[in-house]
Parts: C-alpha cells; sequence; structure tokens
C-alpha cells in the first residue's frame, strides 16, 4: 500500500475526508481487499485501545513518570542561551533582550543620520535660524565702501568718487 | 524519544538584521553630502537711476531693500542669469561696458555657503551666506546710473 494510501484511510478512518473524497475513498475501499483488510486492522486496534483504557481507569490512575524522567534529562540551562532548544527557552529569549537590542540599533542609526545631516532634516542647508551673511574677504581696490543689510540682504556698496 | 527541536532561527536573523543596518549605514551617511554639492545662483546686473523709467517687476526684491536709504527713480534688470554651479565651478555674465562679474562657490557647510564674488574692476568678495540670502553690492557707475550687482544663492 503506497503512503498516499495509507494516509487517505487513516484520513477516513478519523472521518477527515470530504464528502466527495469519502465517497471516492469508499469505491476503492469495495475494489480492494487489501485496504479493507488494512481499515478493519485499525478499527481493531482502536478497540483494544479504548478497552485497554477503560482498564487502567479501573484500576486507578498511572504513576507519573515525568519527574523520573525530567531528573534524567541534561540540564538545558547549561548548554547556553544560543543552544537552548526548548520551545519556551528561545522564544522567551527572543522577546526579551533581541528586540530591545535590534530597537536601541533603529534608535542609535537614526541618531547617527540625522546628527550627519549638514542641516536641519526639514530644512535645507544653511537654512534655518536668522539669516545673516559674513564677509571674510573684501577688496575694494582702496575705495571706501558702506556695508549694511538685515536678516536676509547684505548691502556692499562703493560709495561715490568710484568711476571706473 | 526525545529530539532536539527547532534551531536557533531568531539568532540567526538577527545577526542579518545587524548587518544590513551596517551596510545601510554608510549609503546614508553618503547620500545626503552628496546631494549639497551645487549651488543655484540668480545673479542680475540692474541699472539704478534718477532718470524715470519705473521699477523692474523682476528687480522687486531688491528694490525692497534698497528703496529705505537710497534715492532712485528707475531700477531696470539689464542681464540677468539663473547658474547651476558645483563648489569650485566659475559662472558669471557680462555687463554693459564689457567687464564681467563672476561667482564662484567655495565651500557649504551647517553656517551657508562661501560665495567668492568679483566683479571686475570694482570688487572682490568672499562672503558666506545663508540659502536665499541677497548679496547686493553696489558697484560701478553707468552713465548717470549706477550698476548693481545682486547675487541670490539657493541651495
Amino acid at each position: 500500500m503506497t503512503d498516499a494510501n495509507e494516509a487517505t484511510l487513516h484520513a477516513y478512518y478519523d472521518g477527515e475526508l470530504g464528502w466527495w473524497a469519502q465517497r471516492r475513498f469508499e469505491a476503492h475501499l469495495r475494489r480492494s481487499p487489501e485496504l479493507r483488510a488494512e481499515l478493519q486492522a485499525i478499527r481493531s486496534l482502536g478497540s483494544a485501545l479504548r478497552m485497554a483504557e477503560e482498564s487502567s481507569l479501573a484500576h486507578g490512575p498511572e504513576p507519573d513518570l515525568w519527574p523520573a524522567i525530567a531528573a534524567e534529562l541534561p540540564n538545558t540551562r547549561t548548554l547556553g542561551a544560543m543552544e537552548s532548544d526548548s520551545a519556551a527557552g528561545s522564544w522567551a529569549g527572543w522577546f526579551t533582550w533581541r528586540p530591545l537590542a535590534t530597537g536601541a540599533l533603529a534608535v542609535a542609526m537614526a541618531a547617527a543620520f540625522f546628527a550627519l545631516q549638514p542641516g536641519s532634516p526639514a530644512q535645507p542647508a544653511g537654512a534655518g535660524g536668522p539669516m545673516t551673511a559674513t564677509v571674510r574677504y573684501l577688496d575694494t581696490g582702496g575705495r571706501s565702501v558702506v556695508l549694511d543689510g538685515g536678516e536676509d540682504f547684505t548691502i556692499i556698496w562703493l560709495t561715490p568718487g568710484d568711476a571706473v | 524519544m526525545l529530539t532536539r527541536q527547532g534551531s536557533n532561527r531568531p539568532g540567526r536573523w538577527f545577526a542579518v538584521l545587524l548587518a544590513l543596518c551596517a551596510c545601510a549605514l554608510p549609503m546614508l551617511m553618503a547620500a545626503p553630502a552628496g546631494a549639497q554639492e551645487r549651488v543655484q545662483i540668480h545673479l542680475a546686473v540692474t541699472r539704478l537711476s534718477d532718470e524715470p523709467g519705473g521699477i523692474d517687476p523682476e528687480a522687486a526684491r531688491l528694490h525692497k531693500k534698497l528703496q529705505k536709504d537710497y534715492r532712485y527713480k528707475s531700477l531696470q534688470v539689464v542681464r540677468s542669469a539663473d547658474l547651476d554651479l558645483a563648489i569650485d565651478e566659475v559662472g558669471g555674465l557680462e555687463m554693459p561696458g564689457g567687464k564681467r562679474v563672476r561667482v564662484k562657490p567655495i565651500l557649504i557647510d551647517k553656517k551657508g555657503v562661501l560665495l567668492s564674488v568679483d566683479v571686475e574692476g570694482s570688487i572682490k568678495t568672499d562672503l558666506r551666506v545663508k540659502s536665499d540670502h541677497l548679496v547686493i553690492i553696489g558697484a560701478e557707475r553707468h552713465g548717470k546710473g549706477k550698476m548693481v550687482i545682486s547675487v541670490e544663492p539657493h541651495f
């Protein structure tokens, strides 16, 4: 019997097949004595298990074996945080320090990005704040000049007598 | 039989994220610097005179700054140019009479742009100005008027 047939057989026994798949499988069952024998075996096993369960309950609850088993298992903490494979261990760590570290890294990168900008991120470089100018060098060829200005303008004005 | 379940996927995922962030940081640093290395400059030569002629609309901002302290009856834009200059690139235009006015951005930083302005035969100056700051240079006479050079950087 193929794996696909075995899987379908178990699904049929568990009542998990849809209506159309169930009808097709039943037609297959009618044509295959081997498949019918397998189905009967599964049904017998199920009955035996149910009878065994009822019998054990009649004799009282079974002893809890887990404490003895757990005592024999290696301590997963001694394997180190990176090798902890229990679902609770690895995911508990994932939900604690790793997101915090990732978030801190993202914040640091954003801070570095804005700190490296030549100006405010919302404004072009050189803008923002009072507009002033700084005259670093001025050569008028010896002629007098008037300097004036305001927040957004600067005037360098050669005085009369400056004909060239 | 007990078996090891799962793999260290969260740790591997975090390492990949960290590597991506490390690669992205240099790119974030580089992009803004590249975008700031050009300056757009509006350069104009305007004739200021006591002769009637009105105020050229193109010189409206210049007129607003000059009218309080300077007496004139007309303001006419003679030549103008919109320049797009890289650092250390020279741009300019020719004034009436054949002399030239030249501008060159020298440096851009948080304080503004350091501009070198050379009005041939009149003034040479280096100024650090912020974006959209109007620089007005009252230069040589021209007939009964005066040539005024205006420089407006934008970056």
